[in-house]
């Protein structure tokens, strides 16, 4: 992927706040989830997935949990916590507002 | 919201924190089980599992790299970054000890200096004075230009009660006197004091009872308040004292309380003798006169009111006298001022300029040790290039090299601390009443406060330029660069070398000042005198019934019968005076109202008979008492006639023996010997002789003029008698040589006045010394401080001298091949260090001119511009960088050029 516009990099952490709204998941199943649901559209490097799944975590908006998984391993699954839920509230009404802002801008005729 | 945040986070990163080894490895274990589960992906899609692993692995990206910027959101880097940093820093050190030692101490100097001068300015200058409400307090004194007279209790009284801004205004008047205890006479100040004295300082007796409406009644039995110490010393802390009477001045008084610790009131009066406080009886003279001053007045302003306010009030209050008391004729001004201002006044100018001082040595220090840390810099470059090249961001560089400076700093403070509580050990060493308030300096939290602000600044001033020039290089310059240095490396040394220069300048500052005060003590010491110093011992002497002012008063008031007595000339102090002259070793001994250098003296105005002796008319002159032995006992020069003698008594003429001003002021030219003059009270004195002029009150003053009269001339009925003569004495005795006549005397008392107080023992020169203390304890400090400068300049000089030639070595080497002497080298080396000297001699001498305009107040026979004092710094300074020049130019000669070229 070319280099991430900055209106996605700051979305990042809306989209991953989304889709641990919905299930719990490990880092790999949100890199999946996201091409999933967007068409193929939306593909978020690993480079700045796991990053951002960090960043998230510190700021307390999603708590993780080790589950054991095959061959005696463990994998770490990321789920939303309430205050998180509050912070994506926040993030989506903004990115509705920003959204129809531009919207309405690039809908403008020429004269 | 905020509770809920942290019970996710602070587990978080506390486990961040202290488990880092533990969250390093699952993040291993994340990433690692993210490429399985891809890989897993991949080989469903029909890839090899090695076709798989390798596109898991090549669609991450750079693990290594994703991994540290994981680690880099954790929040409590920065903490553990700091802890790495410290820990890397002391190891560090450790292996350079040199370094850290000179450091450390060079900061400690500068800090420790600093916080103890901030200690003596925060208790003595800024903080409110121990009474309640202080902030409001104000003195208020009186002036008729140009003298400060007393207040009268009239003009109190009327203050009192007129004023609407001051709320309390208590009056104090004061004397000496002898107090009468367990272990002998002992002088004491006597404190009279209005009855709401105690209530506006809001201050209670630690024992017994304060004053009440009583003790105020005229002729109710005398009572006292004694002093803390006074009780412990004299006392022995005895209780059993409450109650008990003790004679005051030959009269008992019953002591009614001890006041607490540390109390002292008027705060600025001289602090030698202990105090106690007495209920103020109002004589007839204070309630009939207003040219009686008797009283300092101290008030309270009411809340919200200004010093100024209240002065234009009091002005105005003296304005409403003078209509209703037309005798009042004088234009006395008030003026107003908050009550520690006043108090400390003495000691500001002092105290700010040395803080000047002090501040030029810190900022000496931090040059220094910015200096070095350039060096070290320098030396450790190729180290930091490599950690930057290896991804160290610059700020991260930087943070690490500011916490090796902020390291240095602490313990720097650390030490400075112990210094500075040293330094206070030796301020309280000093004479009690040198500085006000000596005993409440102390250190406390606002000097805590301000020793973190030193060293925060400190830190800034000493690593931040060093820190930021070290990481601003490009690693690849510095790693590819050789012996023959970068240019970046070469614009860091010419910076050392003009910070070496600022050295110089401050330096010359501190060098110019102790220069200055130098030669103001030289002056001091060298003034012509008119006596000589060496070989005369001096004593007071005072009887147990000893009256003073406020007992010749109350005297008055009851209207004792006034006894024609035998005067305590003839009874006691005579014959004393004979008995000295007895014991071996003693030239003469002489008697004298006033202690030598004592600058309390007091003035009468004389004429020629049938002349007016009034203010405007008459000659004003110092009086003093003297017995026969007082000119040879002083070895002031008679210049013509004769001195005082015993044979001049009661009964023979009046005599008087002036000084060399007075004749020539009185007498223009003519001969007074035989001529009378009249003093103010119409008695009539023949002169009988001339003295030189001699400065024993009045140090720096041209001689003022001078007539003294004959001890055993006083009549015994009148003020001059009880106030001047019957109150006390000194005793001036000269000696063949060196020898210590204390014992002899004393004993001498203990037989023929056993209740006189006897002390202050003193050689003139001893006298002189605590006149010139303050000029001598500043000269110490300054020369101290530009002592360290000096030491500061001479290893910054050194050791930028030395970098100087590590860095040219392949010019020197250059220069050696093509046939340059090894003198030429040398002369090199010096020249460069002469040129950074000259500079910063330039600049410091410049701005020595400013500062020497601020000493002026301090200097006596010394211009600010003094020629023979730059020209010392000038020589001192040179032959200073000379000294740090020598073996860096010796190194650089004998450099192998061979070696250097290669």
């Amino acid at each position: 992927m070319s280099k991430p516009s900055d209106l996605v990099q700051g979305t990042l952490d809306l989209l991953i706040l989304k889709i641990l709204a919905l299930e719990p998941l490990n880092g790999y199943s949100v890199s999946q989830r996201l091409k999933q649901v967007s068409g193929d559209v939306l593909h978020v490097s690993d480079g700045s997935l796991y990053p951002a799944l960090h960043k998230l975590e510190q700021e307390g908006w999603i708590a993780a949990e080790w589950r054991p998984s095959e061959k005696n391993r463990r994998a770490k699954y990321y789920s939303l916590t309430r205050l998180g839920r509050k912070q994506l509230e926040k993030e989506s009404s903004n990115w509705q507002r920003l959204s129809v802002a531009i919207s309405n801008v690039v809908k403008l005729k020429e004269a | 919201m905020r509770p809920e945040h942290w019970i996710y986070t602070i587990p978080l990163r506390l486990r961040s924190l202290f488990r880092r080894p533990q969250v390093d490895q699952d993040l291993d274990e994340e990433i690692r089980d993210h490429l399985e589960r891809r890989t897993a992906d991949y080989v469903a899609q029909g890839l090899t599992p090695e076709e798989a692993r390798y596109a898991a692995r090549r669609e991450f990206g750079g693990t290594e790299q994703i991994k540290e910027e994981c680690r880099d959101t954790r929040k409590v880097n920065w903490l553990y970054d700091l802890a790495q940093d410290t820990a890397y820093t002391l190891r560090q050190l450790r292996r350079n000890p040199g370094f850290a030692a000179i450091a450390i101490l060079t900061l400690a100097l500068g800090i420790g200096a600093n916080t103890a001068m901030f200690t003596v300015i925060d208790s003595v200058l800024l903080r409110p004075l121990p009474f309640r409400d202080a902030d409001r307090l104000v003195s208020i004194k009186a002036m008729v230009v140009p003298y400060t007279i007393g207040v009268s209790w009239l003009d109190y009284r009327d203050i009192r009660t007129r004023s609407r801004l001051l709320q309390d205004v208590i009056a104090t008047g004061g004397d000496s006197t002898v107090m009468e205890t367990p272990l002998g006479g002992q002088k004491v100040d006597r404190v009279t004091v209005t009855a709401n004295f105690l209530d506006t300082l809001g201050v209670h007796p630690a024992l017994g009872r304060p004053f009440d409406s009583k003790d105020y009644e005229s002729g109710a039995a005398p009572v006292v308040l004694l002093s803390a110490d006074l009780w412990r010393g004299r006392f022995g802390s005895d209780t059993l004292i409450l109650g008990r009477q003790l004679r005051l001045g030959g009269v008992p008084h019953t002591v009614v309380g001890i006041m607490p610790d540390g109390f002292r009131f008027p705060p600025n009066g001289p602090d030698i003798a202990p105090r106690v406080w007495l209920p103020m009886q109002l004589s007839p003279s204070m309630l009939r006169s207003r040219r009686d001053h008797g009283t300092d007045v101290v008030g309270r302003l009411k809340a919200g009111a200004t010093p100024k306010a209240a002065q234009a009030e009091l002005a105005a209050i003296v304005q409403g006298i003078r209509h209703q008391d037309p005798e009042e004729d004088r234009d006395i001004r008030y003026i107003v001022e908050p009550l520690r201002y006043a108090m400390t006044a003495s000691v500001r100018p002092a105290l700010l300029a040395l803080t000047g001082a002090v501040f030029l040595v810190l900022a000496i220090a931090c040059v220094n040790v910015a200096n070095l840390q350039l060096a070290r810099h320098l030396a450790r470059r190729q180290e930091l290039a490599m950690r930057a090249a290896l991804g160290a961001g610059r700020s991260r560089l930087l943070r690490q090299l500011m916490a090796e400076g902020a390291v240095l700093v602490i313990a720097g403070a650390l030490a400075g601390l112990a210094f500075a509580t040293l330094l206070l050990l030796a301020v309280h060493s000093l004479p009690p009443n040198f500085i006000p308030r000596a005993d409440e300096i102390r250190l406390r939290v606002p000097v805590f406060a301000m020793l973190a602000v030193f060293a925060a600044v400190t830190t800034i001033l000493s690593s931040l330029v060093p820190a930021l020039l070290a990481t601003h290089t490009h690693p690849e310059e510095v790693l590819r660069e050789g012996s023959g240095g970068s240019t970046s490396g070469r614009k860091r040394s010419r910076l050392s070398e003009w910070m070496v220069a600022g050295q110089v300048a401050l330096s010359a500052i501190l060098l110019v000042s102790t220069g200055l005060m130098f030669h103001t003590l030289y002056n001091l010491e060298h003034i012509h005198f008119g006596f000589d110093l060496d070989r005369v011992i001096t004593f007071t002497a005072m009887p147990a019934d000893a009256q003073g002012m406020i007992g010749f008063l109350a005297a008055q008031k009851e209207k004792r019968p006034v006894q024609l007595t035998e005067s305590i000339v003839t009874r006691v102090y005579q014959p004393i005076v004979d008995h000295l002259r007895q014991l071996p070793g003693v030239v003469d001994v002489g008697l004298s109202a006033w202690a030598p250098f004592d600058r309390n003296t007091m003035w009468f105005s004389f004429a020629l008979p049938g002349r007016s002796t009034s203010e405007e008319e008459g000659t004003k002159a110092q009086i003093c008492i003297v017995s026969s032995g007082y000119a040879r006992a002083m070895g002031t020069p008679l210049v013509e006639g004769r001195m005082i003698a015993d044979s001049d008594t009661a009964a023979s003429t009046s005599v008087a023996v002036v000084n060399e001003t007075f004749a020539k002021r009185l007498f223009l030219g003519r001969n007074p010997l035989g001529e009378q003059i009249v003093d103010q009270s119409k008695t009539t004195y023949t002169i009988v002789g001339v003295l030189g002029d001699a400065r024993q009150h009045d140090l720096t003053h041209t001689p003022d003029p001078e007539v003294l009269f004959a001890y055993q001339q006083v009549p015994t009925t009148g003020f001059a008698y009880a106030v001047l003569v019957a109150s006390g004495t000194n005793y001036i005795v000269r000696t063949h040589g060196d020898v210590d006549l204390t014992n002899s005397i004393r004993q001498i008392f203990r037989q023929a006045a056993p209740d006189f107080a006897v002390d202050h023992f003193r050689t003139l020169r001893g006298a002189l010394d605590e006149v010139t203390f303050n000029q001598r304890l500043s000269l110490y400090l300054t020369g101290a401080f530009a002592g360290v400068a000096i030491l500061m300049v001479l290893t910054g000089l050194y050791g930028v001298l030395s970098q100087l030639v590590g860095q040219r070595r392949r010019e020197i080497g250059i220069r050696m091949a093509l046939g340059a002497s090894q003198g030429s080298i040398q002369g090199m080396i010096l020249r460069r260090a002469s040129v950074l000297t000259i500079v910063g001699l330039a600049v410091g001498l410049a701005a020595s001119l400013a500062v020497g305009r601020l000493l002026r107040a301090f200097l006596y026979g010394v211009k600010p511009s003094d020629g023979l004092t730059y020209f010392a710094v000038t020589i001192v300074l040179l032959a200073v960088s000379i000294a740090a020049a020598l073996i860096p130019a010796r190194n650089a000669a004998k450099t192998d050029f061979r070696a250097a070229l290669r």
